[in-house]
């Protein structure tokens, strides 16, 4: 009896129209998937440090570059050449993707000044630079006690190149918004366009970085 | 008179700052950081240091006894100086990098407190350890409960150290996950270093080993040990020092090849049976060149063998 009942009461809600807070397909809405999208891969706003670097900075981060391979690279054997490649992979990374960048974003019709997204860019540089400098004496230890210190170059580089790529994705789409008109918000599709292009820029450069690691690692 | 006056105040000092370690860690992080803070309290906090690492180690040395407890004592509080030392540099680069830049006052101020507080966890951590210990437990165990207590004694150390940081501007998680992480294995590489601090029952006391592979690799062979498998350990020298000490050593005794009552061969034409490949390391250019292609044959037996038997009889695994 009350098996039944039960089954009564459990079958009556299907019955009934379904509930108003279902919400629509998103497939039918394209603007909402945009919307959606945009909000999904847009960054929170943090106040923009435009302070000039001083010149000892930007010293410091463009050594750390040189420093870290250096030390890295004081237990492995090979050729001369060996130093170069492990320098090569940020620094050409840097260099071959930036002009896609500028290019990209003039031909989207975005708002930021080139000059604004390249000084985000050698900021953010310069920065894993210094960060590459701290990781000098961890690399080092390695290097000198064991026969990590190639390891230790490889991981380091790589944690440096994912973090400086994605931390410059984020100045660059919030560079963009700060350079929007105000009393035009942009629209959901104009954000996207910002965020799609220093995303593909920053998978541009990590492909570039990977690619020429993949030839430093086999040469070690 | 005025000498217990004056010395009275700095006892206090002393003993407040090690209980303001406790309870106030982040106020007596404030303080330090302060102009003139460090000189005051810098003192304080390295006795505290350097005593509470040395009650740890000696009771962990005490499981092998004589030496080896002074060893140890000697050696622990060194774990808790040395890894900062070489970790900070990054943290604060990567704290800069994300915007968020912490000056160098306050992060000395972080490291000092967050170790002072570590050893002083570990010193209150060294009666159960030695407890333990006395109780008889063999050499792995020994080896566990150490590393246990300075896990424990460890996290409340690193946590105050991050919390004395400000919060970074952006990518937190991946900040202090990179610092802990980095933290972690120079901590771990270091501790390789400065071993053995528990010894094994039949090894020879030392103070330090001889550089020779890294922690990672004991990990896996001590994983292996524990299954029972003893063989597969090659304590190899690794690393730019060693690398430094072996060239150094002459591999080869040239003298004893370059000798001219071997120069027949002006007079008599090597036939093809009388030019063997032995015979090739004539002049000291190919005796050296055949040391570096071969340096575990070339090298004196009386450098390797007795490094490589420690390393498995000693504590190693």
């Amino acid at each position: 009896m009350s098996v039944s009942t039960a089954t009564t009461a459990a079958h009556r809600p299907a019955t009934k129209p379904a509930p108003l807070d279902v919400p629509p397909p998103v497939e039918h809405d394209p603007e909402l998937l945009v919307r959606s999208l945009a909000d999904w891969t847009d960054v929170a706003p943090v106040e923009a440090d435009d302070t000039p670097l001083p010149p000892r900075t930007i010293a410091l981060g463009l050594a750390g570059y040189l420093a870290l391979p250096v030390v890295g690279l004081l237990d492995a054997g090979g050729g001369p050449g060996i130093l170069p490649s492990a320098i090569a992979p940020p620094v050409a990374a840097l260099l071959l993707s930036v002009p896609s960048l500028v290019v990209g974003h003039q031909y989207l019709g975005l708002s930021a000044s080139p000059r604004d997204l390249l000084s985000d860019v050698g900021r953010v540089f310069v920065q894993t630079g210094r960060l590459a400098l701290g990781l000098v004496p961890a690399v080092g230890l390695y290097a000198a006690t064991t026969g990590l210190g190639s390891a230790a170059l490889i991981v380091s580089l790589l944690v440096i190149g994912v973090l400086g790529l994605e931390l410059a994705r984020r100045r660059l789409i919030r560079r963009e918004r700060a350079a929007a008109v105000p009393s035009t918000p942009p629209t959901p599709a104009q954000r996207l366009r910002m965020v799609g292009l220093a995303t593909a820029w920053a998978t541009l450069a990590l492909l570039i970085a990977a690619r020429l690691g993949h030839t430093f690692v086999y040469s070690l | 008179m005025p000498s217990a006056t004056a010395s009275r105040p700095r006892n206090i000092d002393l003993l407040d700052t090690w209980t303001r370690l406790l309870r106030q860690p982040q106020r007596l992080v404030d303080d330090v950081a302060r102009p003139g803070g460090l000189t005051t309290h810098a003192p304080a906090l390295l006795a505290a240091t350097i005593a509470g690492g040395a009650l740890l180690g000696g009771v962990v040395g005490s499981h092998h006894g004589g030496l080896q407890t002074l060893f140890a004592a000697i050696k622990t509080p060194l774990l808790f100086l040395v890894p900062p030392l070489v970790a900070l540099p990054a943290v604060e680069a990567a704290w800069s990098m994300v915007g968020t830049p912490v000056s160098g006052a306050r992060l000395r101020a972080a490291t000092l407190v967050g170790m002072a507080r570590a050893a002083i966890l570990a010193a209150a951590l060294g009666p159960f350890v030695w407890l333990w210990t006395s109780g008889g437990v063999d050499y792995h165990l020994a080896v566990l409960g150490f590393a246990g207590t300075l896990v424990l004694a460890g996290v409340p150390g690193l946590w105050t150290v991050l919390r004395a940081l400000p919060r970074p501007a952006e990518l937190r998680t991946a900040v202090v996950i990179g610092s802990l992480a980095l933290l972690g294995t120079v901590f771990a590489q270091t501790g390789w270093l400065l071993r053995p601090f528990v010894a094994r029952p039949t090894a020879e006391v030392t103070f330090l080993r001889d550089l020779e592979e890294n922690v990672y690799s004991s990990i896996v062979t001590s994983q292996r040990s524990a299954r029972g498998r003893y063989d597969g350990w090659d304590a190899r020298k690794q690393g730019f020092l060693v690398r430094e000490k072996r060239e150094a050593v002459p591999a080869v005794p040239v003298d004893r090849f370059v000798d001219p009552t071997v120069a027949p061969a002006v007079e008599a034409p090597p036939t093809p049976a009388v030019a063997p490949a032995v015979e090739a390391p004539l002049t000291p250019e190919s005796a050296v060149e055949t040391s570096e292609a071969e340096p575990a044959e070339s090298a004196p037996p009386a450098e390797t063998t007795p490094s490589r038997v420690e390393s498995v009889d000693g504590g190693a695994r």
